[in-house]
């Protein structure tokens, strides 16, 4: 199946196109990339964005959208709720400009608030994290990469690794307690 | 700063995702009100996986842009101008007009003045060799439709299909998937084995717990497995997948690793495809370890 096939079989099934995004199937996440990079990008500009500032709103919003993924139901469309976050994105930057244009006509979906994650989200911890991770062994990265980013439970890691729970178990120890020495100058107390 | 143990990290692990039982999580709550130091660890655990997820994100999503950005599947759209914002354009396109209208009069009038050159002094008409571009290699080998030619193929070593699936599974191995998805999908279920795609969606409709005509669970197995073979032979990678998750059994399980993998493949989850690929073609005793190689290679060149 074609990934434009794909992309149509999402649009009309919301359903399937929300377990598609949370099992994390990369044709899904293309799709909605797509449909909501057109949806939104332009009606952006129209309000005054310059390309680039319109991608990065963009990019911004949809890292949100799937940080708060586990907290939508089907009532409505992936890409409403993907055009919500980016307007309300766009005019959190635009506070201060008094020519924008509101753009709510078209989808006039609750807001969607920000997730727990999203306020724990700083710039210097990413900075602090990114050199730290960097310097770990590609092994140790995959181990953070399953565990953290992918979601998966230490035995499944174990399995997908053919190592035992308890080496896995041991590993994050290391890694956290590795990452805490890096990062403590960045912690806040 | 206080030290903690891996005990105390595993619990905070197991807190954070909600997976303490409901006794050990009081005493856990009651332990993070008398120790700042623990709920301060714990904060900053909370913390740093967020923002580790977010930088992951981060590089996903820009991964993903470049790819369709390459492929020219962006649509940006055209801004609208403002009226100052085309009265600028309309005025820098007048001035252009004129400037080459000014210059061309210029070359006119000197044309005019300078002798004509003679039609036998002209250059000779001579023909320019045609560039050579370099050729193009043929694409390296597809792993997708490598992968996909992998998917189509019969399991190996099957052991006997149980009486009840013999039809649809007869109608797989005939290449007609849609008439084994329907076949299987229609058969009778177990309270401890739902339908396929009540797994799948929770859109049951059949699922009837006791049933009296139920398969054996150890048949719905197969169900799964010819299902999700099913589906992968149609291309539909998704409820592939999810319909060989379902399948534990033990005798089914190596030819299970083999085909989800080749569904991750047709899903472009390639960094999970290449775990599995990686595990099989290290396993010597493995019925794929070579084709698993194979594929494995191939998407590492």
């Amino acid at each position: 199946m074609s990934g434009t096939n794909n992309c149509q079989q999402y649009e009309s099934d919301r359903t399937l196109f929300f377990e598609a995004l949370r099992q994390k199937i990369r044709q899904a996440e293309e799709c909605l990339y797509r449909l909501g990079f057109k949806m939104a990008v332009p009606k952006i500009r129209q309000n005054g964005a310059t390309l680039s500032e319109a991608e990065d709103v963009f990019q911004e919003s949809i890292i949100a959208f799937h940080l708060r993924l586990h907290t939508f139901t089907a009532d409505a469309k992936p890409t409403s709720i993907l055009y919500t976050i980016v307007r309300n994105k766009w005019i959190d930057m635009c506070r201060n400009k008094k020519d924008f244009v509101d753009i709510t006509d078209d989808f006039p979906i609750a807001a969607t608030e920000p997730c727990e994650d999203e306020k724990l989200l700083e710039d210097q911890m990413q900075e602090q994290l990114r050199v730290a991770i960097g310097q770990l062994t590609p092994e140790s990265q995959r181990i953070v990469q399953l565990l953290i980013y992918e979601k998966m439970k230490p035995d499944d890691v174990a399995q997908a690794l053919n190592t035992t729970r308890a080496s896995v178990d041991n590993q994050k120890y290391r890694i956290i307690k590795y990452l805490r020495e890096k990062l403590k100058g960045g912690k806040q107390s | 700063m206080k030290e903690f143990t891996e005990d105390e990290y595993q619990q905070m692990d197991k807190y954070l995702h909600h997976q303490l039982p409901q006794a050990e999580q009081q005493a856990f709550e009651l332990r993070l009100q008398a120790e700042p130091a623990l709920a301060d660890e714990l904060a900053w655990l909370k913390k740093m996986e967020a923002n580790y997820r977010y930088i992951k994100l981060k590089e996903h999503f820009e991964d993903i842009h470049q790819k369709l950005d390459q492929e020219r599947a962006l649509d940006r759209g055209a801004a609208v101008q403002t009226f100052w914002q085309s009265w600028r354009r309309t005025l820098s396109l007048a001035a252009s007009v004129v400037l080459v209208m000014g210059v061309g009069w210029w070359l006119w009038k000197n044309n005019q003045a300078a002798p004509r050159p003679m039609a036998q002094n002209k250059p000779p008409v001579v023909e320019q060799p045609k560039e050579n571009f370099p050729t193009v290699e043929a694409p390296t080998m597809d792993v997708v439709a490598l992968a996909s030619g992998y998917a189509k193929q019969l399991p190996k070593d099957e052991a006997p299909v149980p009486a009840q699936l013999q039809k649809a599974v007869n109608s797989y191995r005939n290449n007609q998937p849609d008439a084994a998805i329907a076949a299987l999908q229609k058969m009778p279920d177990t309270a401890d084995n739902p339908t396929p795609d009540e797994g799948l969606y929770g859109s049951s409709k059949d699922a009837k717990p006791n049933n009296p005509t139920a398969i054996d669970p150890q048949n719905g197995q197969y169900r799964y497995f010819y299902l999700g073979l099913s589906y992968l032979k149609k291309g539909d990678g998704q409820r592939a997948l999810a319909a060989l998750k379902k399948v534990k059994n033990a005798t089914l399980k190596p030819s299970t690793e083999w085909y989800e993998a080749l569904a991750l493949i047709t899903l472009e989850q390639n960094n999970a495809a290449k775990i599995r690929l990686d595990k099989i073609s290290k396993d010597p005793n493995h019925p794929y370890q070579i084709e698993a190689t194979e594929v494995y290679d191939a998407m590492i060149r």
